[in-house]
């Protein structure tokens, strides 16, 4: 197995390291985690610096597998979100010039009957409303670049294996729900595929039909495959447990999650009472952990080759939190570093601490270990449709909730 | 009015306290300490006479919540109302959006109160309403300060608290005068009412009670700076109402409350309470934040770059060892 020297190349003289999977959970916690700090910043130098540590971490640390590509759309994504922001600011986010502003052109203003206050179509476009919303763009984008490292880094089928076992009810439409990104992107790759070996054009707009039906249907298809192959295999039943116990479960979770709702709402709005906060955040949470313990309880399962969770698993969660730690307490303290202000307009600062944090997180890309490759191939095409090559789900059992689990070796 | 040196922005603890203090008292001293408040407005510069009844938008802060008074200011030029706002008031915005949300004026909330790094909640944040040329009730506006276009002879209220109604009417804060400068037309004179100021002297009569109708088209406002056109008030810079002449008027007993010394928000002693007086505030100075240097940026974006290189190289070689 091919370790691969770019996995190996940042681990010099410690001696190669066994290539296994990292845990998915902790991969998701080291993006979730970024995630959260990305929520705090719009320096759009900050941001950069983020996106570029995702990258090294998802270049250096994904398999092969075809929903591990998938950073490249997510990056496409972001990059046609910050594109429409800014567009979308020429167009309704025009004004009229007033003095202060920079006004880079202008565009012809339409004007609007009064009752559509607040709209604007055309007008001058000023530096400052262009700055921001590059910035607030620029953090969106990053937000979803952060869901995509997971789903690249993250085995989507292994991540639901810990699902808890109060939830085992709702597995398939979890399953179905968490699944449904990589298995479109994994549809894209596998239909364009197709029709290139057809000599048919995989790019512009003539090609979007041709793509976009067989994908979603593709994607939809087996969406219904997976669920009954869970089905199948018991996920949904109910045998032996009885009614009273399954509604006391039902209604602890129910609670809980009300509970959490409410505190929630009473921790980001500050009008609301005092006690909805916290308190109402903890109830909910003892709630639902009741309700998942009780749950968790009927439901026996076992576990063929459960994941492990050792020191690289809490590195990994360890790097991603110090961003987040980092960015959120400096962003009371330091606002004008983490969001520069647009209006005036003020060069980005630098802020050491916090670009150090988010170099942090770029360890990951060391402290993981090298990911399990295919044996050498042709990467770039055959990889997707190579049956039995690791991670390729769907090709065997139809998404099984484990197919993958027999690469763990290597 | 061009007396009304003396309304100042209460910016640091230690004025607020001995305005505070100072006001409580309403006494006669509290004129004379007044003027030794950093940010008091030289005489002459006063913006109020700017705006008419048929010019330029009159803006009124509502600072009760903090012991203030209600702080009535001119922009002359109607472009947008936070334009207007920050014409005599210091307005800080949110971090998240800039002056786009207004968080502060002229320091309050305090920093203690409200931070304003993100979205403040609605029951603490500013509201702004508006009242056209005319109008003697308060709309709340339907859109943001940065986009709303004042209407002339318009005028506009912000008040802090979750959409509480301005606690004055329209008229009161109005302009009278029927021409921008000091100057004042011969219809639009001494409109005081006569409860408030005996000689004409009080440049900021108390709005006691004053109804929306007791002033329908501005004429009858009770208090209207531009308009209290006391011989030699309005039109010359230093003359009339200076702080040392406002005490003078400050206690007529037909008032339900002695006007506090001219414009001083300190006024507000706990006697005032509930009832905002109306002083005149002075153009803020244009302070933009210095852009900084680029520094940073150029060091920032030579970081970008060597993380992106790092993750191209691997991604390069990854490719090639496939």
């Amino acid at each position: 197995m091919t370790t691969g020297s770019a996995a190996r190349a940042p681990r010099r003289g410690s001696g190669r390291r066994i290539p296994r999977a990292l845990h998915p959970v902790a991969w998701w916690l080291w993006a979730v985690s970024l995630a959260v700090a990305t929520t705090a910043v719009t320096n759009p130098v900050l941001l950069l610096l983020l996106l570029g540590v995702l990258a090294v971490v998802v270049v250096n640390r994904r398999t092969d597998a075809p929903w591990a590509r998938a950073f490249r759309y997510y990056l496409g994504l972001a990059l046609t979100v910050v594109a429409v922001r800014v567009a979308f600011l020429a167009v309704f986010g025009g004004d009229l010039p007033t003095q202060g502003v920079h006004t880079l052109f202008t565009v012809p203003r339409l004007p609007l009957p009064s009752w559509a206050t607040g709209l604007r179509l055309g007008g001058a476009v000023t530096a400052e409303g262009t700055l921001g919303a590059l910035y607030a763009g620029l953090r969106l984008g990053c937000l979803i670049c952060c869901l995509g490292a997971a789903n690249s880094l993250a085995n989507p089928k292994r991540a639901l294996r810990v699902l808890p076992g109060a939830l085992y009810e709702l597995g398939v439409a979890v399953v179905v729900s968490l699944s449904v990104a990589p298995q479109l992107v994994e549809s894209v790759q596998r239909v364009r595929r197709a029709r290139k070996l057809r000599g048919g054009p995989t790019s512009g707009f003539h090609a979007l039909r041709g793509i976009a039906i067989p994908v979603l249907e593709d994607a939809l298809d087996r969406s219904l495959r997976l669920a009954a192959a869970m089905d199948s295999r018991g996920y949904g039943r109910r045998g032996g447990v009885s009614t009273g116990s399954r509604r006391l479960t039902a209604a602890l979770l129910v609670a809980g999650m009300c509970g959490l709702c409410l505190g929630a709402y009473g921790l980001l709005d500050g009008s609301v009472a005092a006690p909805a906060g916290v308190p109402a955040l903890a109830a909910g949470a003892t709630l639902c952990g009741l309700g998942l313990a009780l749950g968790g309880r009927r439901v026996v399962r076992s576990q063929y080759r459960p994941d492990p969770w050792r020191a690289a698993e809490w590195g990994v969660v360890l790097c991603g939190l110090v961003p987040a730690v980092v960015l959120v307490g400096r962003l009371a303290t330091h606002p004008a570093a983490l969001a520069p202000s647009t209006d005036p307009l003020v060069w980005p600062a630098l802020p050491v601490v916090p670009a150090l944090a988010i170099l942090v997180a770029g360890l990951a890309a060391v402290i993981a270990p090298p990911p399990v490759r295919a044996a050498h191939r042709d990467v770039g095409r055959s990889a997707p449709a190579t049956p039995g090559s690791p991670g390729s789900p769907g090709v065997t059992a139809t998404g099984e909730p484990a197919p993958t689990g027999r690469r763990v070796a290597a | 009015m061009t007396g009304r040196a003396s309304r100042r922005r209460r910016r640091t603890g230690v004025a607020r306290c001995l305005l505070g203090t100072a006001g409580a008292l309403g006494s006669v001293g509290l004129a004379l300490a007044v003027p030794a408040v950093p940010g008091s407005v030289p005489a002459g510069a006063d913006p109020v006479a700017d705006c008419s009844t048929t010019a330029g938008v009159v803006v009124a802060v509502d600072l009760s919540p903090w012991g203030g008074a209600v702080q009535r200011g001119c922009d002359p030029t109607l472009t947008t109302a936070l334009a207007a706002l920050q014409a005599d008031f210091t307005v800080a915005g949110t971090a998240q959006y800039g002056d786009a949300f207004v968080c502060r004026i002229d320091g309050d909330p305090t920093v203690d109160q409200t931070s304003c790094t993100s979205t403040p909640p609605a029951s603490a944040s500013w509201s702004f309403w508006y009242a056209d040329a005319g109008s003697a009730t308060w709309t709340y506006a339907n859109q943001g300060a940065s986009t709303f276009r004042p209407q002339a002879g318009s005028v506009e209220a912000w008040t802090f608290g979750a959409g509480t109604n301005p606690g004055f009417t329209p008229a009161e804060v109005r302009a009278t005068n029927s021409s921008p400068a000091a100057g004042t037309a011969p219809g639009a004179t001494p409109t005081t009412a006569p409860a408030s100021s005996p000689a004409g002297t009080t440049p900021a009569p108390p709005v006691v009670g004053a109804t929306p109708a007791a002033a329908p088209s501005g004429g009858g406002g009770t208090s209207s700076p531009g308009a209290s056109s006391s011989p030699g008030a309005s039109s010359s810079p230093g003359a009339g109402a200076t702080p040392g002449t406002a005490p003078g008027g400050t206690a007529p007993p037909s008032t339900t409350r002695a006007p506090a010394p001219v414009g001083g928000p300190a006024g507000t002693g706990p006697a005032d309470h509930g009832v905002p007086r109306i002083v005149d505030a002075a153009p803020a100075a244009v302070h933009r934040a210095p852009a900084g240097s680029p520094v940073p940026l150029v060091v920032g974006a030579v970081l970008v770059v060597a993380v992106g290189g790092v993750a191209g190289v691997l991604a390069w070689r990854r490719r090639r060892t496939a």
